[in-house]
């Protein structure tokens, strides 16, 4: 094992097997997380982020199935754990934050005793002492007020208030990986800031991965050391942050990166560079690599087979036969 | 951060206002509402109170003989006995009072049961879902599809009537509509994130369903109880009227009624007093069960 290797994913596929065929959200996907690291999983809707990140909890529900793969958590296999095994990983050792804040939060129970349930859960303490905590981390996560704060309804607050609340849930038991899925989505811009910096100050106090799930690239190269970038529930590029928006060589990335605007773009005139086509129907996948019909360099073996995950540069792997060259400089 | 700053939405929260006391400021616009609770509430404590009510009767007491009339059974109302005696001289405003205490208890109780039990099924139906789900919805469906009077009828006659066998035979028929309830509720509900919070902490099915789940269905529920309280109380009457309910001498407004039919010409106020006792009561329960389907709209959790 790799040294400080803390979640280590191969081949995970999760498949939906519903009556008009079988959807395959998560495809075989590999993923290497290390202590302390910030990995962004990018992608555009439907392309099987959360569900991969549901799949590593064991959180999808029926019709969806593991079909295959493993996920390593800590040198061991949690997809062969049982699901007593797994209730005791979650929120202790895995957390999560979700994407909408309105609707994460139980609307009957205070702030307070929302947070203190997962500390009672997984920790032996006393009711006492969990509310020492959970006031603790409420005000760790900058919640003025804690004392009070405590003692509030969920709707009895605002949306940024209520995300970091979630957040004082999910380090409530000092996770060693924290899911973070569209954490910041339903943010408004400067809120979605300063939640990102709650993360990342806690990121450094507490020392936990973060899985970092996201369709805003920006964020990504804010964020992350690593990045992937996933394409119809396969990684298609997977890189450290500074290659992926430096020299982007899968066709998808580039035109990603491309399709982003530019507040001091000189060629104002011009439409904004947008991927051709739409993403393929789930239940229609295209043969060959599944980027083909919008890919502008696809030839004759893409439209047949599909591309392995190849190691062109150390650390760089793409999903491609025909990755770009020399596109630095794509990106600012 | 200092203290005392509320920042992003500016609002003060020191003076927040629970959801029961929002609830039960909107309850108070509704009128009718307001003044069946007022019924209710005087119903409630005068049967709680039938022995200092009584004026010193009592329901299971022969009375030998009344001043303004010959002989005292049937007696019209008089002084000390302001709504007469009955068939076997029992003074009947004694029996009304303690007829009422059965009557309310029995609906009470059976809503009750009926909603414990309801919330019982349809919290497993809708969080499990696939065949569990089927399993106990086709049931529900089989049980609301039988008759139910003659099914009660045919049951009391079985059973014969003690108030613990009523209340079985009434409950067994009233939990149907609040499980159908509960279910639809959870279905929606456990589509919610929270719920998937819930998972993602760590925590089990059977504290998902009674900690997360229970109290969001709890509003439709709580209306849908009051409102089968009514029907319950209408029920013990059918049955005792029948003859197949609450039995002699315990008195039940049912079986007052029951007595008094005989002689609906010679002694007409004998049935006027529980008939009337019942509609109100269950007018009044109609009422408070409307007004609280307003009040507890799930808008206001919002």
């Amino acid at each position: 094992m790799e040294k400080g290797l803390l979640l280590e994913i191969k081949d995970l596929k999760t498949y939906f097997y519903t009556d008009d065929g079988i959807v395959k959200a998560v495809d075989g996907i590999n993923l290497k997380l290390h202590k302390g690291e910030v990995l962004g999983l990018v992608g555009e809707s439907g392309c099987g982020k959360s569900v991969a990140s549901l799949s590593i909890l064991r959180l999808v529900d029926q019709p969806g199935k593991n079909a295959g793969g493993e996920i390593i958590f800590k040198g061991e296999d949690l997809l062969k754990k049982s699901e007593e095994e797994m209730r005791k990983i979650r929120g202790s050792e895995i957390a999560m934050i979700f994407q909408e804040p309105m609707t994460a939060l139980n609307p009957v129970y205070t702030i307070g005793n929302q947070v203190m349930e997962a500390i009672l859960i997984h920790q032996d303490v006393n009711e006492e002492e969990a509310k020492k905590k959970t006031v603790e981390m409420l005000e760790l996560v900058g919640i003025p007020d804690p004392e009070k704060r405590f003692n509030e309804y969920p709707h009895e607050m605002s949306g940024g208030m209520r995300q970091r609340a979630m957040i004082a849930m999910a380090m409530s038991c000092n996770p060693d990986l924290l899911i973070s899925d569209e954490a910041t989505t339903a943010l408004d811009v400067t809120i979605q800031a300063q939640i990102l910096e709650l993360m990342k100050d806690l990121q450094k106090k507490i020392d936990t991965a973060i899985l970092f799930i996201t369709h805003d690239l920006a964020l990504v190269a804010e964020m992350a050391d690593v990045v992937a970038v996933s394409y119809m529930g396969k990684i298609v590029e997977y890189s450290s942050v500074k290659d992926v928006f430096k020299d982007p060589r899968h066709p998808y990335t580039y035109g990603l990166l491309k399709s982003i605007p530019s507040l001091i773009s000189k060629k104002t005139k011009q439409p904004l560079p947008a991927i051709e086509g739409m993403i393929p129907s789930p239940y229609n996948m295209p043969k060959g690599c599944y980027f083909h019909p919008r890919c502008p360099f696809a030839t004759d073996e893409c439209r047949k087979n599909m591309p392995e995950l190849k190691e062109i540069e150390p650390g760089h792997l793409v999903r491609c036969f025909h990755p770009i060259e020399n596109t630095k400089g794509v990106s600012k | 951060m200092a203290k005392n700053t509320y920042i992003e939405d500016g609002t003060t929260t020191s003076e927040s206002y629970g959801y029961w006391r929002k609830v039960f400021q909107r309850l108070r616009k509704h009128h009718l509402a307001m003044i069946a609770l007022v019924i209710l509430g005087l119903l409630i404590l005068a049967v709680i109170l039938a022995k200092p009510l009584s004026f010193g009767n009592d329901p299971y007491t022969y009375i030998k003989s009344v001043p303004w009339i010959a002989r005292p059974e049937l007696a019209p109302p008089g002084p000390g006995h302001p709504l007469g005696l009955d068939n076997m001289a029992r003074d009947a405003w004694s029996r009304m009072l303690y007829g009422g205490r059965v009557s309310l208890s029995v609906g009470f109780v059976c809503s009750f049961i009926g909603a414990s039990v309801g919330l019982f099924f349809g919290l497993i139906a809708g969080y499990f879902g696939g065949i569990v789900d089927m399993l106990i919805m086709r049931f529900t469906d089989f049980m609301l599809s039988i008759p139910v009077l003659p099914i009660m009828v045919v049951l009391a006659a079985v059973i014969r009537g003690s108030l613990a066998a009523i209340i079985f035979i009434i409950s067994v028929f009233s939990w149907m509509g609040v499980a159908r309830l509960v279910r639809g509720e959870v279905l929606s509900l456990k589509e919610q994130e929270f719920t998937e919070a819930a998972r993602a902490i760590g925590e089990g099915p059977a504290r998902i369903m009674f900690i997360h789940l229970l109290p969001n269905t709890m509003a439709p529920v709580i209306v849908a109880s009051t409102l089968s309280i009514a029907g319950n109380i209408i029920y013990e009457a059918t049955l005792s009227f029948l003859g197949l309910g609450i039995r002699q001498p315990t008195p039940s407004w049912g079986n007052m009624l029951n007595g008094a039919q005989t002689f609906m010409l010679t002694a007409p106020w004998l049935m006027w007093w529980p008939g009337i006792a019942i509609l109100i009561t269950t007018l009044a329960f109609n009422f408070l069960g409307d007004g609280l389907r307003d009040a507890l709209d799930p808008r206001l959790y919002r």
